[in-house]
């Protein structure tokens, strides 16, 4: 069982060069990833400093092992996942034949 | 406009890991943006740019609502901003979707459900707000998903302003009628399109003596609304029923609401919704439905950026619902022209609901900003 990532529903167009309308959304969720890192980051100094471990130059300094790159690796698809999704979405709404303002007219008028 | 309190905690609430969580708080901050800082800058755009260019091009100036959708839809800025408000909105559910995709919650054992209960076509052609799946989704017994996730986009969408138990509208409404009522006392209520329950439980504490029940046709909100009020300690029942036709017996409730529900709707399932609350009302009971406004037909401007819920925002039934006469509506479905008033009920969560417009003077001056409040008796 999954839950769906795109409404049903037509994506308005907003610029006339629908790539535009592309990158915001890139954009925008790039920002959030970054966001994410940042909380990510202030969350790990304070406990780091809380427990004493986390020594100067040792982020620097650390070699990633095998499991811990696959790992990565994995979380790394799943962001791109995130970040991209306006690519995929627009792909689902081709695959569904819908016409949102055919239902705005049947709704007004039902 | 924000408040930045946190979601109250129960035990049906799925709010994720570190990221996740950091993602819907990301989520929060941009649609704040979007709606408290954005939104009224386009009013600048449409003073120093959008509209002189209107002139230019067509030699009058931008007057109905028509006009100035022409005028902004030239402009750039504009542009960009409707498709970062579009991102915005999505945002919002892609944060808050795969924690509860992880969790796949599973609950609800009181909910009175009846699987022969349909969602109308108004809830199941498209995905309203954007909510990818919808709010009628089911995905079998005791499936909660669509609940939770509504529950925290609910809190992030408004700002945090419906407050960290979602329930402003509700209490809000509550606080109206012990003010305006104080003598009523309802033994029995129904919240119709009750969702998850945000605006039913301050029932339970705004009239303890009295029997509280919520209805809605979409089962995985039916099943989280009953695990939230049990966690909490709420004694309501939440039915699958829809609010056109709930089947229960003829003057069965003393107080019959909906909060914000009716703009979800449709125009003959409104008439059908004032009418079913009418039957439903023992003498003397009272419906109370509270909703968006009517658009105030001096105010262009305003008109032209609540029907950008219609056109953006999967709101199909928002841009005709607010042309409607409500109290007309009301006498219609049964009422007595003189059991009906309308009145406004403002606070800080409806602001944010209409994107912190800015009104005209003028328009400020005519109309006070808030939700609609019907209020039809039953003699």
């Amino acid at each position: 069982m999954t839950l769906p990532r795109t409404a049903r529903g037509k994506r308005p167009a907003f610029d006339a060069n629908p790539s535009v309308d592309r990158l915001v959304s890139i954009v925008l969720a790039l920002a959030s990833e970054l966001s994410v890192l940042r909380d990510r980051l202030d969350t790990m100094e304070i406990l780091g400093a809380q427990g004493g471990w986390l020594a100067s130059g040792a982020v620097d300094s650390f070699i990633a092992d095998q499991p811990t790159r696959e790992r990565r690796e994995l979380a790394r698809d799943a962001y791109l996942d995130r970040v991209l999704h306006i690519m995929t979405a627009e792909i689902e709404g081709l695959q569904r034949d819908e016409d949102y303002w055919a239902t705005v007219g049947e709704i007004e008028t039902g | 406009m924000k408040n930045l309190v946190d979601q109250t905690e129960h035990a049906a609430l799925i709010k994720g890991d570190h990221d996740d969580r950091a993602r819907q708080d990301f989520a929060f901050t941009l649609r704040n943006r979007v709606t408290s800082d954005w939104m009224p800058s386009s009013r600048t755009v449409f003073d120093k740019r959008a509209s002189a260019a209107f002139v230019r091009a067509t030699g009058s100036a931008p007057e109905s609502p028509r006009d100035i959708r022409a005028a902004m839809d030239a402009d750039s800025w504009y542009r960009f901003y409707l498709s970062a408000r579009r991102t915005s909105q999505e945002l919002i559910w892609e944060s808050t979707i795969p924690s509860v995709a992880r969790a796949l919650p599973q609950g609800g054992e009181g909910a009175d459900l009846d699987a022969s209960v349909l969602p109308p076509r108004y809830m199941s052609a498209i995905d309203i707000h954007c909510m990818p799946g919808g709010y009628a989704a089911d995905r079998g017994v005791g499936d909660m998903a669509a609940g939770a996730v509504y529950d925290r986009g609910v809190y992030l969408y408004m700002s945090g302003l419906m407050g960290p138990r979602n329930d402003a509208v509700g209490a809000l409404t509550v606080a109206y009628l012990r003010r305006h009522f104080p003598e009523f006392t309802p033994a029995r209520i129904l919240d119709m399109g009750c969702g998850v329950g945000h605006a039913t439980l301050p029932y339970c504490d705004g009239f303890p003596h009295a029997e509280v029940h919520g209805c809605d046709v979409a089962p995985a909100l039916i099943r989280y609304a009953d695990e939230r009020a049990r966690s909490w300690g709420k004694a309501a029942t939440f039915h699958q029923r829809d609010a056109e036709a709930t089947g229960f017996p003829d003057g069965y409730f003393d107080l019959v609401t909906s909060h914000i529900v009716l703009h979800e709707t449709s125009t003959s399932a409104l008439s059908r919704i004032l009418a079913e609350s009418r039957r439903l009302l023992a003498p003397g009971g009272m419906a109370v439905h509270v909703d968006q406004p009517r658009f105030d037909g001096a105010d262009a401007w305003g008109t032209f950026l609540q029907e950008n819920e219609t056109y953006y925002n999967n709101e199909p039934f928002w841009r005709k619902y607010r042309t409607i006469d409500l109290h007309a509506a009301a006498v219609s479905a049964g009422f007595d022209d003189a059991d009906v008033t309308l009145d406004i009920l403002t606070a800080d969560v409806v602001t944010q609901s209409q994107n912190n417009a800015k009104l005209t003077p003028e328009a400020a001056a005519r109309r006070r900003a808030g939700f609609s409040i019907l209020i039809a008796r039953a003699p």
